[in-house]
């Protein structure tokens, strides 16, 4: 079932049974929203908790959902906004520094519980966490999670110019910081 | 390679072992728990009202405690304005030879020109009777 029925479907369950549609929609929605909001706060408990919040807006909000975007971009949007708002939250307590945040990327081993990959890739997700917010989303949006710049659009409430210059800058960006490496 | 395995390829990070599964049951009963709210008893329904009434009786309370405090004032007031005291006032403090002064003589004696209503209508009585032919000696036997 291709992603525009898989809502149809979630959303026709909902309106006859909306436990049941709620139960549909964060099966099918949890991993690709967890690892949205993973590249936005890095660490696992403060991912869990953006997500929680993110799945109770949404229940509380699913009656007056109007179909007006897709579901896929509504989810993506209340994901986007509880990850930014406790990023923030989180640099206001000092808790989130870019440095930070670099190091546990760089020193982490193969054996981490938090991160897979090789080095190499430590190294690449260190050089997006060193790019302007806006960047690192749209990057990771486009690059990871492959959404289209329309879609990315309806998200982030930005025109498709605005995210395609973002796009080619975050990657001049990465090119330049992964050769001086 | 498909679409999905390329973005799982990709994907870094690393999740607690069942995260996924542990999250979904703890969202569907925060849900289920949710819905049993949504379907509240009499008091929950009853709360808003409760409430108002509450504010109303304690706004009362505290109106009827204020006037309390201060209705003593005013009755104390009220007994000293009685009619001794009135009487005092008057020979005391209002200065008679003022108040006349303060009267302008010229509207008095344009009042005393103008035949009062009562005489106006007395003249109207004895015409009448005049008119009817009716004896006023008539009517008191009559009475």
């Amino acid at each position: 079932m291709n992603r525009i029925n898989s809502d149809k479907y979630i959303l026709e369950t909902c309106s006859r049974d909306k436990n049941e549609g709620f139960r549909l929609l964060i099966i099918e929605y949890r991993e690709k929203l967890y690892f949205h909001i993973r590249k936005i706060l890095i660490v696992h408990d403060d991912t869990d908790d953006a997500l929680q919040n993110t799945f109770i807006k949404v229940w509380e909000n699913l009656d007056g959902f109007e179909s007006k975007s897709s579901l896929f971009t509504w989810l993506f949007r209340i994901a986007t906004n509880e990850a930014l708002s406790l990023l923030k939250k989180r640099k206001r307590e000092q808790r989130y520094k870019a440095s930070d945040i670099e190091s546990i990327f760089l020193n982490s081993t193969e054996s981490d519980s938090w991160f897979d990959g090789d080095e190499g890739r430590r190294k690449f997700m260190a050089a997006i966490k060193k790019l302007p917010e806006k960047q690192q989303l749209v990057f990771n949006m486009k690059y990871f999670e492959q959404l289209k710049y329309e879609e990315i659009s309806e998200i982030l409430s930005v025109s498709v110019g605005s995210l395609k210059a973002s796009y080619h800058l975050a990657r001049k960006k990465i090119e330049a910081l992964l050769k001086n490496d | 390679m498909d679409k999905k395995n390329k973005y799982k390829e990709r994907e870094i990070f690393r999740v607690p072992e069942n995260y996924f599964e542990e999250l979904t049951e703890k969202m569907v009963r925060m849900a289920d728990n949710n819905k049993e709210s949504i379907n509240p008893g009499f008091f929950a329904i009853a709360r808003p009202h409760m409430m108002l009434a509450a504010s109303m009786i304690f706004l009362v309370i505290v109106s009827y405690t204020l006037l309390r405090f201060i209705l003593p004032d005013i009755q104390n007031h009220q007994k000293e304005y009685n009619n001794d005291n009135i009487a005092e006032y008057l020979i005391n403090e209002i200065d008679e030879t003022m108040l006349l002064e303060s009267v302008d003589l010229a509207d008095i004696y344009t009042l005393s020109e103008t035949p009062l209503e009562s005489d106006i209508y007395k003249d109207e009585i004895i015409e009448y009777l005049i008119d009817e032919n009716i004896i006023y000696d008539d009517i008191i036997e009559n009475l």
